[in-house]
Order: C-alpha cells, then structure tokens, then sequence
C-alpha cells in the first residue's frame, strides 16, 4: 500500500511538471525507488541522512540511465525522482517550533533539515557528475 | 545553406526561449542552439544563457555576425516542452529536418505541446497532496483534506500567475493556504490533526525543479545560473514557510 502509494504520489508529481505522457511510468518508478529506498534503509537502521543520500543516488542514477536510454533530457526522471526525498515533514516542524518559541528544537530540526537537503543536493551532484564525465569520454 | 542568418537566428531564439521558458538547464539550452545553428549552416554559434535571458551570435560563412538578446520574463515547468524541443534539434542535426521545418515544429511546440490539460494538473496536485499526506501517516479524513488543500493551492497559483502576480507570492499563498486548510481541519469538529495534512499539502510547492537545476548547473560550470537557481530555490522555500508560519503562528497565538 505504501508502494502504492509513492508510485502514484510520484506520477502525479511527473504530472505537475508536465513529463512527457510516454516517461512517465519511468518518472514514478524514480520517485517510488527513492521514496521506498530511503524508507527502506531507515528501517533497517540507517541515520535518515545516509539513506536519503544514498536513495538520491540510486533514483538519479536510474533516471540518468532511463535518460540515455529512451534520448530525453535526464530532468524528466530526475526532478520526480528527489521531490518525494525533500524533507518537507523535517521543514514543516522546524516552523512549528520557531512559532511556538520552542528555538532550541527549532534549530535542531532546522539543521537536521537543511542536511537532508544537502545530501540530496550532493546526491544529484556526484550523479551528474559521473554521468557528465562518461558522456565526456565516449564523445 | 539556403536558409539566411535572419531566419537561422530567429529559429535558434525560438528554441531557446521555449527551452528556458519551462525549465530545462542552462547547458542544454546553449548546446541546443549551438546545435540548431551550425545544423543550419553557421561557421560559428556563440550562446550565453541564464534563467532570465538569452544572448546568441551567429557567425555566417561569409564571415558577418549577428547577435540577439532575449528576455526571458514568464517562467514556468513543461518537461514535455523541454523533451520536445530536443528531439527537434536531435532530428535537424542528424538532417532529417530542414531549418524551416524545425522552425515549424518549434512554433507548434511552443503553442501546445503541454503533455496534460489543466485540469489534470489540478487534479494531480490534489491527489498528489493527499498520497504525501498518507505517507506521512495521514488517516482517510485527512487525506481528503490534504487533498482539497492541493486542489486549492494550485487553482490560486494557475490564476495568480494569470493576474500577472509574482511567482515567490504564489509560494506564500500556497504555504498560507495550506496551513489554513490544515489549522481550520483541526479546529473544526472533523478530528483531524493539522500536521500531516500540511505536510502533504507543502510537498507540491517544493522547489524541485529549481534545487536539481542548481546543482547540474553548478556541475557544468554555468555558475551564473547555477548560483541564480539556488538562490531561487531557497527564497520559493523561504515564501512557503513565511506563509504557513503566518498562519501557525495566529493559530498558537490565539489558541
């Protein structure tokens, strides 16, 4: 049901940024990937940044391979596949705290979420990165 | 090499501006024109791009030079556009399209090349916001009101966008309404807590597009942009929490 649930939260999301009708399964597969992967990992009791990171890497580097593959531009897949990682519950409570005055738990939280933010940033980076470097080399 | 510099430039501004104009990167918009340009019959095409703006030169065979500045004013996300544009210029640059034709494509795209109608980006958001809001734990009720709040927000953004509003005012908007639609549930006799249907609400007004973009231009050295886009980024964020901290803040106040 989860599953389910990320896939279809992920298609709709290729939707809002109008990915083209044909990739878009492959766009929800990125996002499901990233969604459940970091669950995933953080169940299995990896710190929420290590997974985050490392399903950024895994859903990117899907969707740079899906990129290649079908000839579009790697962005149709990429972009779904990190919105479901950004930390939007991690950004929601650090307001919650400052609002309520509660700033020692509001930095707290706001740390913990600009980390997580960085560690998709990173993410994104090292895959581009590498994929920039290859398409480099076969020129 | 029929086609005159004129023309070769109007087609290459053509491509740019849709490129920029719904999200693509900035290399790819460089490249694009630089491809579209020498396919067309250039010695040499020079493109410098940035979120808001575009400059390319030509360089004809004859050795004149021509240059071109465009603004870029409206922004917006079509990856169908993007995707579509860059399957004209891959065609014109194996030969199987001719610059008239591509700029016949391009105008086509520029026109309708929108992958789903409005009302199915409506919906998505909606849906979209109610999937994020059960996965943060949500129960049906608040589901459904994650769910209004989408619809909500994105139906004041599509029409704040036609009033001419800023895009960073959308943002605030959207995290006010979403707080109010979240504050209002919880107030109300529906038993719902705010938090999730929040969250979910807020994940569609992410800047995802803006934080993938940064970091692939900062990638391929297009500091400029990649620097501009970051920034955007963090002030769309910064509009989202502003809104829905307005509306926290007069609900712990007054409660």
């Amino acid at each position: 049901m989860t599953v389910a649930a990320a896939f279809l939260a992920s298609i709709l999301f290729g939707v809002i940024f109008d990915v083209p009708r044909k990739a878009l399964a492959a766009a929800g597969v990125a996002g499901t990937v990233a969604w459940v992967g970091a669950d995933v990992l953080q169940r299995l009791g990896m710190n929420a940044l290590g997974a985050v990171f490392l399903a950024t890497l895994v859903s990117s580097c899907y969707g740079e391979m899906m990129a290649r593959f079908t000839r579009n531009p790697a962005s149709i897949f990429v972009v779904p596949a990190i919105v479901p990682l950004v930390p939007g519950a991690g950004a929601y409570f650090t307001m919650f705290h400052f609002v309520k005055g509660e700033f020692t738990l509001g930095l707290a939280k706001g740390m913990e979420t600009l980390f997580m933010a960085g560690a998709i940033a990173a993410g994104v980076a090292l895959v581009s990165l590498i994929f920039r470097f290859i398409k480099g080399r076969s020129k | 090499m029929k086609d005159g510099v004129d023309e070769v430039l109007e087609l290459v501004m053509l491509a740019g501006e849709i490129l920029l104009k719904n999200g693509a990167e900035t290399y790819r918009v460089e490249d694009t024109v630089e491809r579209i340009g020498l396919a067309a019959g250039m010695r040499q095409v020079e493109a410098f791009a940035t979120p808001t703006g575009i400059v390319v030169t030509l360089e004809h065979p004859l050795g004149f030079a021509r240059t071109k500045v465009r603004r870029i004013r409206e922004r917006g996300i079509s990856l169908n556009k993007v995707a579509a544009v860059n399957e004209v210029s891959r065609q014109m640059v194996n030969g199987k399209l001719s610059a008239a034709q591509a700029a016949f494509e391009l105008s086509k795209i520029q026109q309708n090349s929108n992958a789903y109608p409005p009302w199915v980006h409506l919906v998505a958001a909606g849906i979209g916001s109610g999937c994020f809001a059960y996965l943060f734990g949500s129960n049906l009720k608040e589901f459904f009101l994650a769910v209004v709040a989408g619809l909500v927000i994105h139906w004041f953004r599509l029409k704040a966008a036609g009033w001419g509003f800023n895009r960073l005012f959308g943002s605030f908007l959207g995290g006010l309404i979403a707080a109010a639609t979240g504050v209002l549930g919880q107030l109300s006799l529906l038993e719902v807590t705010a938090d999730k249907v929040i969250i979910g609400a807020i994940m569609t007004l992410v800047p995802g597009l803006a934080i993938t973009h940064a970091v692939r231009d900062v990638i391929y050295e297009d500091l400029l942009s990649g620097v501009s886009r970051g920034v955007e980024a963090v002030l769309v964020s910064v509009a989202v929490a502003a809104g829905v901290s307005l509306v926290l803040g007069l609900w712990l106040g007054v409660g």
